[in-house]
């Protein structure tokens, strides 16, 4: 049970993460690079401030989770988030998967088992 | 299935490179973090003068700078995998710099690593990657094709 809860809460955080990236996407459509000023005032835009917002947000939960909890579980359960980013980028931003993008997923996650191990 | 209004760009090996480039940056800063981290102390002057954990967390602010630059230049569903890149380099720098001890399991780790990416790349260049690259009807019943180079 003591157990349990860092996985849940780094599970939650890479929920957080990956809404986060959504909206780190959806903010840079409106970078403009004119200038240095345009630069940077395309870079205050709305969904920009609420992906970084959600980032910080998700390392948080990461670095209290890891806090708590044995490493090498949580670690390879962090790559969750690139599941949760491909479901989100078909449903809010109109990608495809297929077959080679799952099986490069389902590698990374296998790599990341091995790694953190 | 109904066409996606905003779409994606079709992902660059632009964009690509600047994620390469973005995890190399949050490895570097990670390192520094955990240096930075090791000598912390609860007082201002030497909180200042961690210079560790100041190049940590500039790093990782120039990294994510960097990331938000590519997600604009692609896919979130090609781009997003490539950040995994970053546990290899961690893992190098933590054996030259950290001289933490690896066991073959790790390396195993990250040949599926570069496979998985490579995967994806490969992913990438199958069409059709977003509804924008469907032949669509045009106005007086044409098919056209979008523009599909770098953004």
């Amino acid at each position: 049970m003591m157990l349990l809860v860092p996985i849940l809460v780094v599970i939650f955080a890479t929920f957080i993460g990956a809404f986060g990236s959504l909206y780190l996407k959806k903010g840079s459509k409106h970078l403009r690079f004119g200038g240095i000023r345009e630069g940077i005032e395309s870079f205050l835009n709305r969904d920009l401030i609420i992906g970084i917002a959600l980032y910080v947000l998700s390392s948080i939960f990461y670095v209290g989770a890891m806090k708590f909890g044995e490493l090498s579980i949580l670690y390879p359960i962090t790559s969750l988030s690139y599941v949760w980013i491909s479901f989100i980028s078909v449903k809010a931003l109109g990608e495809h998967m297929n077959r080679y993008k799952w099986a490069g997923i389902a590698l990374i996650i296998l790599g990341v088992v091995f790694i953190t191990i | 299935m109904p066409l996606a209004p905003n779409a994606s760009p079709r992902t660059s090996f632009f964009a690509i490179l600047l994620v390469i480039f973005c995890t190399l940056l949050t490895s570097a800063g990670q390192l520094l973090l955990k240096i930075g981290t090791q000598n912390l102390q609860p007082n201002w002057q030497a909180l200042i003068t961690n210079y560790a954990l100041i190049g940590g967390i500039v790093l990782y602010g120039l990294g994510a700078v960097v990331l938000i630059i590519a997600l604009k230049h692609g896919e979130l569903s090609i781009l997003y995998p490539f950040i995994a890149l970053s546990f290899i380099w961690v893992m190098i720098l933590s054996i030259f710099i950290l001289h933490e001890q690896v066991v073959a399991w790790n390396w195993i780790g990250v040949f599926f690593i570069l496979c998985g990416v490579s995967f994806i790349g490969k992913g990438g260049s199958v069409e059709p990657q977003t509804n924008d690259d469907l032949p669509k009807l045009g106005r007086k019943g044409e098919v056209y094709k979008r523009h599909r180079g770098p953004a």
